[in-house]
């Protein structure tokens, strides 16, 4: 996965509790400036549950919640560190103070 | 219907049950930027049975050996149907291919629960009426003292070809919608070992059709060797969803 991947968009917008679709994608908003495309959104929604990363809570009608699963969890912290050591090396290599 | 609508139509029924209602209303708030989005998403899912939401734990594979088989049969056909009037290498090409996919198909092939006999005869026979009945008038058609004249000649092997294409499609549809309480699915290995046979089998048909593109050369040969090629790609692709699951 890559920091701009929507899947790891998805789990970001997930780490702070379960959220309905369309709260996912505006904590992405929130994150990047953009929302993602509903293909895109939904699409990434699909393949992490078919992993188990996320699962859907009980909702009213068939608009459930999803959250984050601890494989779920897991996976995110992992790609964030990797991202996050990505990030120390490009910038220091740079001559840029992280942020 | 409006066009949203239309574009969430052509999602697949398991995606469309389960996240539906969210698409639509992200789209709706989205409006007409979101189509292109929304057909690309469409084209993603159909191309990745493995990831729809499931109802068992094996459905997964099913839906990716159902798809592996109807891109299969269709390049098959195609292929046979492209090089008909053909030379000796092609016919070596697809007994290839058909030997391939026969191979494919028995390690595919689910094991009927002694008690799910009866209820899968009658499902099968159901779906599978037309493209029999299409076949059977085809046939009648063809061999009756009437026989087919210049104008009929064309209907007549429409319905012959269309037959298949119906009994492919709902063949693929039988297997695909087997619960567990039907069929003892494959297991994980034996399911990749068949994806990767039909493999095999679709690249000898699409390589019997780019021969006779390369030699006939003409928009249609081209397409339907672009076709072929793309059952090459769906094969693989469904063989890689399950290796990554």
């Amino acid at each position: 996965m890559q920091a701009n991947d929507a899947q790891t968009l998805v789990l970001c917008a997930l780490a702070d509790g379960p959220l309905h679709g369309y709260a996912i994608n505006t904590a992405i908003e929130d994150l990047t400036g953009e929302r993602l495309g509903p293909g895109s959104l939904y699409g990434a929604l699909t393949r992490l549950e078919a992993k188990a990363f996320v699962e859907s809570l009980e909702g009213s009608g068939r608009q459930r919640p999803v959250r984050l699963t601890d494989a779920g969890r897991d996976v995110l912290e992992r790609e964030l560190r990797a991202m996050a050591r990505v990030a120390e090396v490009g910038l220091r290599r740079l001559g840029v103070a992280p942020a | 219907m409006t066009m949203t609508a239309a574009l969430l139509r052509l999602y697949p029924g398991a995606f469309r049950d389960r996240w539906g209602e969210d698409l639509r209303a992200e789209a709706d708030v989205a409006g007409w930027r979101s189509w292109p989005n929304l057909v690309t998403g469409a084209v993603d899912m159909w191309l990745h049975p493995a990831i729809w939401p499931a109802g068992w734990p094996a459905q997964r594979a099913s839906r990716s050996a159902a798809m592996a088989m109807l891109v299969t049969i269709a390049a098959w056909l195609v292929a046979h149907f492209t090089t008909e009037s053909g030379r000796p290498a092609y016919t070596l090409a697809l007994n290839g291919a058909a030997t391939l996919l026969v191979l494919g198909l028995a390690l595919l092939a689910p094991l009927p629960r002694s008690r799910a006999l009866a209820p899968l005869l009658s499902r099968s026979l159901r779906r599978l009426a037309f493209p029999l009945l299409l076949a059977t008038a085809a046939v009648i058609a063809a061999n009756s003292k009437f026989a087919p004249t210049e104008w009929l000649r064309v209907p007549v092997l429409a319905a012959w070809w269309g037959s298949w294409a119906f009994g492919l499609i709902a063949g693929c549809r039988i297997v695909a919608g087997l619960g567990p309480d039907l069929v003892l699915p494959p297991g994980p290995r034996r399911t990749r070992l068949g994806i990767a046979v039909l493999t095999g089998a679709s690249l000898a048909a699409a390589c019997a059709v780019a021969v006779f593109a390369a030699r006939h050369v003409a928009p249609l040969p081209a397409l339907l060797a672009i076709g072929t090629a793309l059952s090459v790609a769906a094969c693989v692709t469904a063989l890689r969803d399950l290796v990554a699951e």
